[in-house]
């Protein structure tokens, strides 16, 4: 369901400049699909949305108060459902509702926020806006940057302009396409213009006169504009304002309506029909816009529409929605406004090349805008611009690592049938090594270098440095529509069939977490990896998408173009901040097309390395891959696969694992006998420390034990510094102890005593503000039963 | 390729446990001089601060996945992100427009109001730092700009007069014309 959110425009009732647009182009979706396509208004009063019973009102109606309660269909927010989209074409910044609360509710149930941007006028121009819509549209636009999964343009100058304002505030980019406008406003049975233009303007009949349309106020630049004016030398020129008052007018007003032609050569009309506009712009000698920016310019192409000869600023958009058809003058520049007007009174032949210019533009029709408008919609929705049905038969590696790429390629090649084809990113140092391993296996694969594909300097940071190279990578022409996203340590472990990724046009994903917010990170330090999987998370969470974990280390298939779009979206310099870019990537495909993914629990052995150094909300059910680490089979590293074979003995190695993983959840989560796992923590605040603890600690340091580390205190500054943490026996002797920096990790590893018994644990903490606080509390440590 | 063999030095070492008693003096050390310096300086508190007995009775009632979420969320909150980015955007505005008058204290103490649970609690608090009238009462002004109050808060925000802030003062038209007044008042 396509829901358009037209409350504003008919709040205000007005059906110039952006509500023109809203009028004309939400009728024509609703036309296009009227059984999928609901526009909608809140009720501030009832606090619920109602869609309109007939959406020819729209244009029918005037304001809210036109629409009767028959004509309302009320309906619940839970009514918003997943796939749906939220189209907000409107001037919102005004609306009661918050916008941020709204697009933060909507996506939670899986909705699509879709906004048009007209322009992003308060934001780059404000010293030509009201002082309160400054304010509002400050947040509004804050509102769009964060939430919006899709902004439309108005055009490419309004696209520029958001994307700007977005990398400049935000650090990232807007998914967004350029839509084009309607101008075709003439009304039914307007063919007696003439008699209307005589009858309703007969002052006008004489004159030659300019027509400038827009809203009275400081950006439009009336004032520019009857300057020059006053300067031609045109006895029967005319000056005609069509517009409202606006905000910061009364100068302009002042000397439009002092001016000693007003009434007679200068005149100032407001609150027109239609007809009388139309009628206007047909009988006009030219049509003036000076302003000092336009998101669109919509009095432009209406001008020219109706072949009006038209003069406009170069400001904005103007340039390009005119194409070419009009004349420009430099914004601002008084000089050259009057030499063109003068020229235009004086000059015969340049008025008649203009006018036979003006004539021989073609507007779009604001039917074909719906079309436009709908088909994007209609594209975000289905996604079928991103083929999600294309074949998987290609496998895409970042490696530098020939004898780990030799692995992995050898079980590819026994156990992912459906691969055919490769692709390798690797370092130019590493090239050939990694061309004659990969040649081995798939003599067409293709070997990329990160000097040709990316080429700017890589960032030093891990985690960035290949979110950037995957970025730059997977917009080359060689990467497949669909294909498998691999590291050199991705170990096939059995055979698997197309569909263990891809089913028709659906994609399956696997994931080790369902919540990115509890990734507690290493300790003592935290590593890149670390760091990319807390800024994905919250990134994810801020923009009110899911925040599941999908660095799963193990092949994902990945949608080329959508990955794109979602890159390009959020990864816009190499200098980071580092993201975990298959959380990123997948939550917010996830969210955009929910019927094309299926999400999985993971299948990889070997990661976590050590099963305890974090502890997976799930084992990885039905394990096909290894995360391969050397160490792990390495008597002295105490491996977990110490005697397998790397490329085979999937039962052993799970059975293995499942066992490591069992006795790490023996020690810290689920007991038996007289051991009863509890939570351990310690909360800081500028002023004290408090242990919480509850419940058995395993003897052996084996066991190990996370500490968790809670900040008390909202201001994180405030509980900076370093923590020591000690195990003591009763008498005081210490048996373990670790020390971290505060602010850097969220807990410290406890390795239990070997001996049983009653414990004393002390933390000492020695703040950056000076503050020295000290806790304490008691362990029990009780004999571990089982074989560890 | 053959794996260089451990020096003499370095077995003699590993068989009496040099590291792991290395290890241990310097836990002892540690140990004892972060206990003396504690017993010198450290405050010792009788009655600790109220709001750490609520956040222990929370951890020791969580299960681990929400004390986790609780941990990772106490170091990195994320409710103030919308409100930061508002604020970038507003102090580039006031930045070209003096005469909003948007101080930048009054721009803190709007993101404190927005990412506020309990706004009424918040303004109190704010009162009680010190902050002037004129400022919260703009900030609260420029928040209700774009926030409907609930209605329990109709009577706190009216002892405040938001209206008769800076900014309210010199554009109260558009604000009016806009029909959200009379909820605020």
């Amino acid at each position: 369901m396509l829901y358009i959110d037209v409350g504003n425009t008919l709040r205000g009732g007005l059906r110039t400049g952006i509500q023109r647009v809203v009028r004309s182009l939400s009728r024509e979706l609703a036309v296009n699909a009227p059984s999928k396509t609901r526009l909608i208004a809140f009720d501030v009063a009832a606090g619920r949305y109602f869609a309109l019973g007939d959406p020819e009102l729209i244009q029918s109606a005037g304001s809210l108060t036109d629409i009767g309660r028959e004509a309302r269909v009320y309906f619940d927010f839970a009514d918003f459902a997943q796939g749906d989209i939220f189209f907000e074409p409107d001037s919102s910044w005004t609306e009661p509702l918050n916008r941020g609360a709204l697009f933060r509710r909507l996506k939670a149930q899986g909705v699509i926020v879709v906004v048009l941007n007209h322009d992003a006028i308060p934001i780059i121009l404000p010293e030509v806006c009201h002082p309160n819509t400054l304010v509002s549209f400050s947040e509004t636009i804050a509102d769009h940057l964060q939430y919006a999964d899709y902004a439309l343009a108005t055009s490419a100058g309004v696209a520029r302009d958001l994307g700007k304002v977005s990398e400049r505030f935000l650090s990232r980019s807007m998914a967004m396409r350029v839509i084009k406008l309607g101008a075709d406003f003439a009304p039914p049975g307007s063919a007696d213009e003439g008699d209307l233009f005589a009858a309703r303007f007969p002052e006008l009949a004489p004159l030659r006169f300019l027509l400038s349309v827009g809203t009275i106020e400081p950006r439009k630049n009336h004032a520019l504009l009857l300057q020059a004016f006053d300067r031609l030398a045109a006895k029967d020129a005319g000056l005609v304002i069509v517009g409202r008052k606006g905000w910061m007018a009364d100068d302009t007003l002042a000397a439009l309506t002092g001016h000693p032609d007003f009434g007679k050569r200068v005149f100032w009309l407001t609150a027109l029909d239609d007809h009388a506009l139309l009628s206007l712009y047909r009988h006009a000698y030219a049509s003036v816009l000076p302003s000092q920016y336009e998101g669109y310019g919509l009095p432009v192409v209406e001008a020219l529409s109706q072949g009006c000869v038209t003069v406009a600023s170069d400001a904005g958009s103007l340039p390009e929605v005119a194409a070419g058809h009009a004349v420009f003058f430099r914004r601002g520049d008084d000089e050259a406004l009057y030499a063109i007007l003068d020229r235009l009174y004086g000059d015969r032949d340049y008025y008649a090349r203009l006018k036979a210019s003006a004539r021989s533009f073609s507007p779009t029709p604001w039917r074909e805008a719906g079309r436009t408008v709908a088909a994007a919609l209609a594209d975000i929705a289905s996604g079928a611009s991103h083929d999600f049905a294309a074949p998987l038969r290609q496998m895409v590696f970042l490696s530098v690592h020939a004898e780990r790429l030799d692995l992995a390629l050898q079980s590819a090649r026994a156990n992912l049938g459906f691969i055919d084809r490769i692709a390798v990113l690797t370092t130019p140092a590493a090239r050939e090594a990694i061309a004659a391993v990969a040649a081995q296996h798939f003599p067409k694969a293709l070997v990329l270098t990160d000097d040709v594909v990316a080429g700017e300097k890589l960032p030093a940071d891990h985690q960035a440095r290949n979110t950037w190279l995957r970025k730059r990578l997977y917009v080359q022409d060689a990467i497949e529509a669909n294909f498998l996203a691999a590291d050199e340590d991705s170990l096939a472990l059995r055979p698997l069939t197309r569909a263990y990724y891809q089913t028709d046009d659906v994609h399956t994903a696997y994931s080790f977490q369902d919540d990115m917010g509890t990734w507690l990170a290493g300790s003592p330090t935290t590593t890149s990896f670390d760091r990319g999987m807390r800024n994905a998370w919250k990134l994810l969470a801020e923009a009110a998408y899911p925040v599941r974990a999908y660095a799963s280390h193990m092949p994902q298939i990945v949608n080329k173009s959508l990955a794109n779009e979602i890159f390009a979206r959020f990864v816009i310099s190499p200098d980071g901040p580092a993201y975990d870019e298959w959380s990123l990537y997948f939550n917010v495909a996830q969210q955009l097309h929910p019927r094309q993914f299926a999400t999985k629990p993971y299948g990889a052995l070997g990661w976590p390395m050590r099963p305890g150094d974090w502890l997976p909300e799930f084992e990885p059910m039905q394990p096909a891959f290894e995360n391969y680490y050397p160490q792990n089979y390495e008597s002295a590293e105490r491996g977990m696969f110490v005697g397998l074979n790397p490329l085979g003995d999937l039962d052993a190695k799970a059975s293995r694992s499942r066992e490591a993983m069992a006795g790490a959840r023996r020690a810290e989560t689920k007991g038996g006998g007289p051991h009863s796992p509890g939570l351990l923590a310690l909360i800081l605040t500028p002023e004290a420390l408090k242990f919480v603890g509850s419940g058995t600690i395993l003897a052996g340091m084996r066991n190990v034990r996370r500490v968790l580390l809670v900040n008390g205190s909202s201001d994180v500054t405030l509980t900076t510094g370093r923590l020591d943490m000690f195990v003591t026996e009763p008498r005081g002797t210490p048996v373990t102890g670790e020390s971290v920096r505060l602010g850097e990790v969220c807990w410290i590893p406890l390795l239990p005593p070997d001996k049983p018994g009653l414990y004393a644990i002390r933390f000492f903490a020695a703040l950056d503000s000076g503050a020295r606080l000290e806790a304490r509390g008691l362990l029990t440590v009780v004999a571990n039963g089982e074989r560890q | 390729m053959e794996a260089a063999k451990p020096s003499a030095l370095y077995r003699l070492a590993k068989r009496l446990s040099l590291g792991r008693l290395a290890r241990y003096f310097a836990l002892w050390a540690r140990y004892l001089l972060r206990r003396g310096q504690s017993a010198l300086s450290t405050k010792l508190l009788r009655e600790p601060p109220s709001g750490i007995d609520a956040q222990a009775a929370a951890l020791a009632g969580a299960d681990l996945a929400s004390a986790k979420r609780m941990t990772v969320a106490s170091w990195f909150p994320l409710d103030l992100a919308n409100a930061r980015l508002h604020r970038a955007l507003l102090a580039s505005v006031a930045g070209a427009r003096a005469d909003l008058k948007l101080t930048p204290e009054i721009l803190d103490c709007f993101v404190s109001l927005k990412s506020a649970d309990d706004l009424a609690a918040c303004i109190e608090g704010m009162v009680e730092q010190g902050r002037s009238p004129q400022t919260v009462n703009t900030a609260l002004y420029v928040l209700l700009l774009r926030r409907l109050p609930a209605s329990s808060e109709l009577a706190m925000i009216a002892s405040r007069h938001p209206r008769h802030a800076l900014i309210a003062i010199q554009s109260g038209d558009e604000y009016r014309k806009q029909g959200r007044r009379a909820r605020v008042g």
